[in-house]
């Protein structure tokens, strides 16, 4: 067997493969032998068919069963021969196969690249220290009271202003007439001040006192997501009923319905020690993202395309299962897996280059999961799912794959810590950096929605991203209110 | 007067007739009940463009089916060995 490699870059090599005639004689000769055994022809006794007459009916099947064994031969002779770090299956177009003729394939492979040894100590790393603060406690606590705020209408006689719900039968007219995308529609109770109805609305329906007849013109513009809408002068007809308002729930109240709590200090310990979780989170993360950029500069090479493939199609399916898990598919979020793909590809290789990264420090370490570490870990994933350990451990038992992957993640997370472990680290408290921060957020808050879901640079697909940001933006509105309201 | 197509219907390819092509270059066919020997002779020569040196034919009794108490007959069919020419060859069964 004769085999050539060419390096088409440090990353992807082609394998030129002559597989000598005999070899492809013996190989046939043992399928035939073994099919002839079992093969079936009307006209023939089992095991008395002629090899001519088994060449004719089968040689489709035969030649397909022996490709690919071929290929497996030459490949893991290539493998021995060369010492080729082989990542992902190789690539062939396997010609037909000519049993009078030795067998000529190409095959492309892609092997992991060669990393220098990495310098990991020492490295300069800004560590951020978060405090929990009172009013982000407080924060918390007020959107818990909202979630189980009731609405109760307004018995005394008085103006609608902002965060008020009224009670409204309305009618859309389309000139005089009345407009069918617009029925009569009664009793609707509609919060002044969000984006389910026009803004015209919300702005005509301040001040009013019910009960009260009004009458709103919205216009519509052209690029209306309703496209029976769009373009169009609707005349409503509103008749203002009652006004509703939220009434929040008191402390005793609260605690009952949250169950498990004595008193509204055990509420906000456990909100803190939530709140504290999530900032170590995050520190952690920090961290990491820091060692990673560093990281990235100091060391260049080629990212094998197959990995960043796998990147990539674990972040699509991500995404995917996001979008199912709120009902809908790509296309009702005007995406398809191809503009993903397109959008993605930059962050797929840097994840590609991280996990290799990160390997490589395990390779040069000897890091290794011992038995304990690994209980540990199971334990610490048992509380945060709500399982009991041997239900997670029979899990990762049955499926050994699942447990090496599970090992690795484990292991890179070990190469992080020992990165930060041997790093220069420079605490900051959290003050300063929680003002830009705020901005921050709310910018970004600010282009997400606008672009909806043209790439953000995090990794995490951009419905997740959406949806974080989304929840701290709201903590962060509901803190300001919570501080208007004592400065009162 | 049936077309030389239409005389023979198939081949009969068993371990029989494969072993015959090989040792006495003899090739069996299905053929039209009515047809002669010479009919077939001809019908070989011209369909596959060969020298025929001698045609056997025999009756070949269909078998009797029965499913429940119905009893029936499969249709009787003549069954025609082609001795080629010493050298000649059909290369549609050359393959099989």
């Amino acid at each position: 067997m004769q085999i050539t490699v060419v390096d088409e870059s440090t990353v992807k090599k082609v394998l030129n493969c002559e597989i000598p005639k005999e070899v492809v004689t013996k190989e046939l000769n043992d399928a035939y032998r073994e099919l002839k055994k079992n093969a079936d022809i009307k006209g023939f006794r089992k095991g008395k068919i002629p090899r001519k007459v088994l060449e004719n009916k089968f040689s489709k099947e035969v030649h397909g069963d022996v490709i690919p064994k071929l290929i497996q031969q030459a490949f893991s002779k290539a493998v021995d021969e060369y010492d080729l770090k082989i990542i992902a299956s190789p690539k062939v177009d396997p010609p037909e196969l000519d049993p009078e003729s030795a067998y000529r394939f190409d095959m492309t492979v892609e092997v992991k690249p060669e990393i220098e040894d990495i310098e990991y100590k020492g490295m300069e790393l800004n560590k951020t220290l978060y405090e929990v603060s009172e009013s982000e406690i407080e924060a918390q606590i007020h959107m818990i009271r909202k979630t189980m705020a009731s609405k109760q209408a307004v018995t005394e006689e008085r103006a609608v202003k902002e965060e008020d719900f009224v009670l409204i039968d309305y009618q859309g007219f389309l000139g005089d007439e009345p407009f069918a995308a617009t029925p009569q529609i009664e009793n609707f109770v509609m919060a002044i001040g969000t984006d389910t109805m026009p803004e015209e609305f919300s702005n005509k329906m301040l001040g009013v006192i019910p009960e009260q007849d009004l009458e709103i013109e919205v216009v519509y513009s052209d690029q209306d997501p309703d496209k029976e809408l769009a373009g169009k002068t609707i005349k409503y007809k509103v008749k203002v009923k009652e006004i509703h308002e939220e009434v929040m729930p008191d402390d005793d109240h609260l605690i009952k319905e949250l169950g498990k709590y004595e008193d509204l200090d055990m509420v906000k310990d456990d909100i803190r020690a939530n709140l504290s979780k999530g900032y170590e989170q995050r520190v952690q993360h920090e961290l990491s993202e820091q060692i990673f950029l560093q990281l990235l500069e100091k060391y260049e090479f080629e990212v094998p395309e197959s990995l960043v493939e796998a990147e990539l199609n674990s972040i699509i399916a991500e995404a995917e299962q996001a979008y199912t898990q709120n009902n809908m598919t790509f296309e009702d979020a005007g995406l398809s897996k191809e503009s993903l793909r397109k959008d993605y590809k930059d962050v797929a290789e840097k994840q590609a280059r991280r996990h290799l990264l990160l390997d490589k420090l395990i390779n040069q370490e000897n890091l290794e999961m011992t038995d304990k570490e690994l209980d540990a870990s199971f334990e610490e994933m048992a509380k945060g799912m709500n399982a009991s350990v041997d239900a997670i451990k029979n899990y990762f038992n049955t499926d050994k794959n699942q447990l090496e992957n599970y090992k690795h993640t484990q292991l890179e997370k070990k190469a992080v810590d020992l990165i930060v472990e041997k790093g220069k680290i420079t605490e900051k408290s959290s003050e300063t950096e929680n003002k830009t921060d705020e901005k921050k957020e709310v910018k970004k808050k600010k282009a997400v929605k606008k672009t909806a879901a043209k790439k953000t640079t995090e990794k995490k697909p951009a419905v997740k991203k959406k949806t974080a940001v989304k929840k701290t933006a709201a903590k962060k509105i509901a803190a300001k209110k919570i501080k208007k309201e004592t400065d009162k | 007067m049936t077309k030389n197509y239409d005389i023979i219907r198939g081949p009969v390819i068993t371990e029989k007739t494969t072993l015959q092509k090989e040792i006495n270059n003899m090739i069996t066919f299905e053929v039209d009940i009515k047809a002669n020997r010479v009919e077939i002779k001809n019908a070989v020569e011209k369909n596959f463009n060969t020298k025929v040196l001698q045609v056997r034919t025999s009756v070949v009794k269909g078998k009797t089916t029965q499913r429940g108490k119905i009893s029936g007959k499969k249709k009787n069919w003549k069954k025609a060995v082609v001795k080629l020419m010493p050298g000649q060859k059909i290369d549609f069964f050359e393959g099989v």
